[in-house]
């Protein structure tokens, strides 16, 4: 590099935007080097001001994170939401869940564990997520427990016959992953007893919930002749 | 979280406040309005998230970064008098809370002043000698770019996020980075440097996988 190709890109750094002058002109006219560098320099301004008007949906969670945590400082004031403010402060160990990070790693966690086993049953996925969206529109809490509790948490793996005779390592994550989301709904319902309102507690209640109907679901198809391995 | 669900749950909430407009959802979260602040999300959170994740380059903090972005501003909007934009008070607070979080967790790393010292041959891209040069116009597309910009240390990639792709001035940006604007125009240069070596290196190495394709295809 030269000593005008030096001068050319302190210019270029110190002039930013707008005409060259005449000089840098000049020097263009005869340096190929530095004319690549400035037309390379546009392209990517170029390129970068398009990317600056792209927009970037962020993911749910955030918004409920946010709002569980306008109620909990008390920005909300609305008569409805106002009174769930005072029953959850963000301490204990629910607080940890406040931030969208934490809360989308342990739901990240539960799915890798399902994932695991390599299946999602379609069938149960649409089951339960029409189950979900009913109750959610409809019911509180303590109905969906009672028919999950019912038709679906009460059934174990050791409640399967099929996945009893199997001892593969299969099986046993099956039966890891079980154990790991019985914790987490044991978690969440005691929260959700404690904080009946807080809509956070119940999705992710629901999020467990429907975590386990997945991986009984998965279970039952193995235990099955015939099912997935 | 399953988005379908939350989707269901937030689903009537937001027809209710679809038809509000800007300044009534202020003036009714200045209330606190919750179908109020929600409209204001709504219209705004894409935009923040786009910048925190530009700034970041990470999802998992740029989802925190957005919710404190928004709790300020909740926090705050009482002062709101409308006096500039609510989308400019509301972008420029955002880039704070950015700078703010990336200050603390990357001062003793990448310290403004120290990656800019003119003495430092190895503080910034130098361009060789002979070195031939790929002209990128044309050649690159925004996927490339949103890489490469990822892959700039980080004093880099927030001088050249926030004028190249946000449109912040110099003089701006020097106020919010709290350094000089000749520190920010040397670190938006550098940045540019390196991106245009990271292209560069893009291009070739596609232009290897096409010939690889073309001999394999031929033989």
């Amino acid at each position: 590099m030269n000593m005008q190709c030096e001068q050319f890109e302190q210019l270029l750094e110190q002039q930013d935007e707008g005409a060259l002058p005449k000089p840098a002109l000049a020097h263009l006219e005869t340096c190929e080097a530095c004319r690549a560098l400035s037309a390379d320099f546009s392209a990517i301004h170029d390129m970068a001001l398009e990317l600056g008007n792209e927009e970037v949906a962020p993911p749910e969670r955030v918004w409920i994170s946010l709002r569980n945590q306008l109620e909990a400082e008390r920005l909300i004031l609305d008569p409805q939401a106002a009174p769930r403010n005072a029953s959850h402060a963000s301490s204990g160990w629910w607080s940890v869940f406040q931030r969208p990070a934490v809360a989308g790693a342990f739901l990240g966690l539960v799915l890798a564990a399902a994932s695991t086993v390599g299946y999602m049953s379609n069938f149960a996925q649409t089951s339960v997520h029409s189950q979900l969206a009913i109750q959610q529109e409809t019911s509180a809490v303590p109905a969906a427990d009672s028919i999950f509790k019912e038709e679906v948490l009460t059934v174990g793996s050791d409640s399967i016959p099929g996945l009893q005779r199997q001892d593969t390592a299969v099986t046993a994550s099956i039966r890891r992953n079980l154990q790991i989301v019985d914790n987490f709904i044991a978690i969440c319902e005691k929260s959700v007893r404690e904080q009946p309102d807080n809509q956070m507690a119940r999705e992710y209640l629901y999020g467990a919930y429907q975590q386990k109907a997945e991986l009984l679901a998965t279970a039952m198809n193995r235990s099955m002749p015939g099912g997935l391995q | 979280m399953d988005a379908s669900r939350t989707g269901t749950v937030t689903r009537t909430r937001r027809t209710e406040t679809s038809e509000m407009t800007e300044a009534e959802a202020i003036r009714l979260a200045q209330q606190g309005d919750a179908g109020a602040f929600e409209r204001i999300y709504r219209l705004h959170s894409r935009r923040v998230y786009a910048l925190c994740l530009r700034m970041v380059g990470n999802t998992a903090e740029a989802e925190d970064l957005t919710q404190d972005a928004f709790l300020q501003l909740f926090r705050k909007i009482g002062t709101f008098r409308g006096e500039s934009a609510f989308s400019t008070w509301l972008h420029r607070l955002a880039v704070n809370v950015v700078l703010m979080k990336l200050r603390k967790k990357t001062l003793p790393e990448t310290s403004l002043e120290e990656s800019t010292d003119p003495e430092d041959e190895s503080s910034g891209p130098r361009r060789e000698i002979g070195a031939p040069d790929l002209l990128l116009s044309g050649s690159i597309d925004r996927v490339h770019l949103e890489r490469a910009i990822e892959q700039l240390p980080p004093g880099y990639r927030q001088v050249f996020v926030l004028h190249d792709v946000q449109g912040f001035e110099h003089n701006e940006i020097a106020g919010l980075m709290e350094c000089s604007i000749g520190n920010s125009k040397s670190q938006l240069h550098k940045a540019r440097m390196r991106l245009r070596e990271l292209l560069q290196e893009t291009l070739r190495s596609l232009a290897r996988q096409e010939r690889q394709a073309a001999k394999s295809s031929g033989s």
